[in-house]
């Protein structure tokens, strides 16, 4: 079943990273604190994986042609997070 | 004139979900190289600097997109990067050796994307060693 905005608020709090996580929000200048901020509060675009049904990209729209972009996996535990980064888009 | 940067960069692989990340962590030039934003070009994740250059990617799914086994990836020891942006394209390439059971494995990638974030055109090399 395709993960929905309710869904990924209500497991915003069950955020599982791993280790490998450190580099990539030091390099990217992200917190823990605005990917959870937006989690719990914003109605991100959502797009499934081709290959993997409980992967989805979700990406919060942060300026005009900027995202707050994650990847995920939506576990029945809650939300693991696969990278994030600040995405620009090309129209 | 092409800007050309050289430097040294890192490998991460994150062996349960299958993702390589490679930054560059020092550069031989100065410059601040502060991250300004990726592009996700289909799973292929590539980050820009405040000077436009690339100094980073990130490949999902790596071991199926460079058609190799998880265990090579895992035991990456060395390798070269460039990068290279030109009018109409961005070349990524790098050279990668692995060592399983003192058997050395070479793992190359060379991806060319079109270049519609008009980036300026720059080049940057680097040597890789593993993160941690």
């Amino acid at each position: 079943m395709p993960l929905n905005p309710k869904e990924i608020k209500e497991k915003a709090d069950n955020l599982e990273l791993d280790y490998h996580f450190d580099i990539r929000l030091k390099r990217r200048n992200v917190k823990i604190e605005d990917i959870k901020y937006h989690l719990k509060n914003s109605n991100p675009i959502i797009k499934e994986s081709e290959d993997n049904e409980n992967k989805y990209k979700l990406s919060y729209q942060l300026e005009k042609d900027k995202y707050l972009t994650m990847y995920i996996l939506n576990t029945q535990k809650g939300l693991k997070l696969l990278t994030v980064f600040i995405e620009k888009r090309i129209k | 004139m092409l800007n050309h940067l050289e430097g040294k960069g890192k490998i991460d692989y994150d062996y349960k979900e299958d993702i390589l990340y490679f930054y560059i962590e020092k550069f031989m030039s100065k410059g601040s190289h502060e991250y300004r934003y990726s592009f996700d070009l289909d799973g292929f994740i590539v980050d820009i600097d405040n000077d436009n250059h690339v100094t980073g990617f990130e490949l999902l799914d790596a071991s199926k997109r460079l058609n190799v086994d998880k265990m090579i990836l895992r035991f990456i020891k060395a390798g070269r990067f460039n990068a290279r942006v030109k009018a109409n394209l961005i070349i990524i390439s790098f050279a990668l050796t692995s060592v399983i059971r003192n058997k050395p494995m070479q793992i190359t990638l060379n991806a060319e994307r079109l270049n519609t974030p008009k980036l300026q055109e720059t080049g940057i090399e680097c040597q890789i060693t593993p993160s941690g």
